[in-house]
């Protein structure tokens, strides 16, 4: 032992010496390097784990939003051509009824006018009925003034208006 | 132990290492094995190797207090060097103890270790460092004192940091397993306590063979202690300062170019004893916090 202390010229202050030389560097490399180092890499690699999670569930938000979106648009487009196709119906419905309804009203045009021409029909052969009554009996009073009594003059005039009445009214009837 | 350098004897020289000289009055330079005296500073003798190891603790420090003005969140520069060595440390470290917390625990110890040593190892490989000196007279003799030395080309810096390293094994190992737990580590008090109740209450009587061996393996285990302090120091001294002498027996023979290849290969042993220093130091402290049972 005493041989290597002088062969190598071991001295207890030169290994002090290098003990606080080495205790200088600890502390050194602690607080100055190894410390705030593991620190900022340690924050560094939360912060990457943290922004991955993040950009995970921001992707995923995304894919349901998609998701969400594809829905509504179908759903959009299922209720439009369910539209569409209610829109078709009533059309349709609203076609027969407008259909019908202006077939009612010609039908009721038609009626009114035949009543019309039946009530014109009347009325005009009343009229007719009348002057040929008076012209036949003015007639039969200039030809048979003399011959005909009074009772047999109606008579003759009843039965030739019943004629024209008859003939008269049918053509009339036929014409409208 | 010389006395202090006065300025007539400090001479500025530049003399090839290991050159030496056999003739009296010319100037003899002898690679020696251990740091040569430069002066005293408060009674203190400084060495050669001593000086050198200010140097790299200087030159620690100030890259340190840079490094931790400039650090920032997102690195940029000397910080992406400083995060890939201290994250390929921690994994080294990890595959050691296995497990980062663990890892961090040592970590001040372990790299700050790697760090000195490896400087120490490449700051005595740089031009001028043990061939830039003074000439001392001595006995009639004129000898060269080179002013810087590797420092762990010195027994004093490698038993101190072997001493330290194995320290602090010991500290913590008392921290992470008790008092009594470290105690028995290398006594085995608890084997002798724990032999009459095996004996007589469990019958196991193999306990009577068995806790003796034990006892005695803990006290070889305290020899070994002793040895680790051996074997760290002797390792790195003996391998830093062969490469000093093979770098200057090869100037010697040939002073240009021939070193060269010498010259790498001194880097990668500087490298390589300082990573197995710190590995071993990693290993011891990894097995001394592990419990006595476990760590069989």
């Amino acid at each position: 032992m005493e041989s290597i202390i002088t062969t190598f010229h071991i001295d207890w202050k030169l290994i002090i010496a290098q003990l606080v030389n080495f205790a200088i560097v600890v502390g050194v490399l602690w607080f100055f390097v190894l410390k705030p180092l593991t620190k900022v890499m340690a924050e560094r690699t939360a912060t990457i784990e943290k922004s991955l999670r993040d950009a995970e569930a921001v992707k995923q938000h995304l894919r349901r939003a998609e998701e969400e979106k594809q829905a509504v648009i179908r759903e959009a487009q299922q209720s439009a051509r369910q539209i569409i196709e209610a829109a078709k119906v009533t059309a349709v419905e609203q076609q027969k009824k407008t259909v019908a309804a202006a077939r009612q009203e010609v039908e009721k045009v038609i009626t009114e006018g035949k009543q019309q021409l039946r009530r014109e029909q009347t009325q005009m052969v009343a009229e007719v009925k009348a002057e040929v009554a008076e012209v036949v009996a003015l007639a039969a009073g200039k030809v048979l003034a003399g011959v005909m009594t009074k009772p047999i003059d109606r008579a003759l005039a009843q039965q030739a208006l019943d004629t024209v009445t008859r003939t008269k009214g049918a053509d009339r009837v036929s014409r409208v | 132990m010389t006395a202090p350098i006065s300025e007539n004897q400090i001479e500025a020289a530049a003399v090839p290492a290991a050159e030496t000289s056999e003739q009296p009055g010319e100037l003899t330079h002898e690679t020696t094995l251990f740091a040569e005296p430069i002066g005293t500073v408060a009674g203190l003798t400084v060495t050669n190797s001593l000086l050198t190891s200010w140097i790299v603790v200087g030159l620690i420090v100030v890259v340190a207090i840079v490094s931790r003005l400039k650090m920032s969140r997102i690195p940029s520069g000397f910080q992406n060097y400083l995060e890939v060595v201290v994250d390929k440390a921690l994994e080294l470290a990890d595959s050691v103890t296995g497990s980062r917390a663990t890892s961090m625990k040592f970590l001040p110890i372990v790299f700050p270790l790697f760090i000195f040593i490896l400087l120490s190892n490449w700051l005595g490989l740089l031009p001028g460092v043990g061939s830039i000196g003074f000439i001392e007279q001595h006995g009639g003799e004129r000898l060269f004192v080179p002013l810087l030395r590797g420092s762990t080309a010195d027994l004093n810096t490698t038993l101190a940091l072997a001493l330290m390293a194995v320290i602090a094994t010991h500290v913590f190992s008392v921290v992470a397993t008790s008092f009594w737990g470290y105690l028995n580590r290398f006594v085995g008090l608890n084997l002798i306590l724990e032999l009459p109740k095996k004996v007589f209450v469990e019958r196991e009587y193999t306990a009577l063979l068995v806790n003796p061996i034990k006892f005695f393996v803990g006290l070889i285990e305290l020899v070994g202690e002793l040895a680790k302090v051996a074997s760290l120091s002797f390792r790195l001294f003996g391998n830093i300062f062969a490469g000093e002498v093979l770098l200057g027996a090869m100037a010697v023979i040939f002073a240009y170019v021939l070193p060269i290849p010498f010259m790498f290969l001194e880097i990668i042993v500087g490298v390589i004893q300082a990573l197995i220093f710190a590995m071993l130091t990693l290993v011891f402290l990894n097995v001394m916090t592990t419990s006595h049972e476990e760590s069989h």
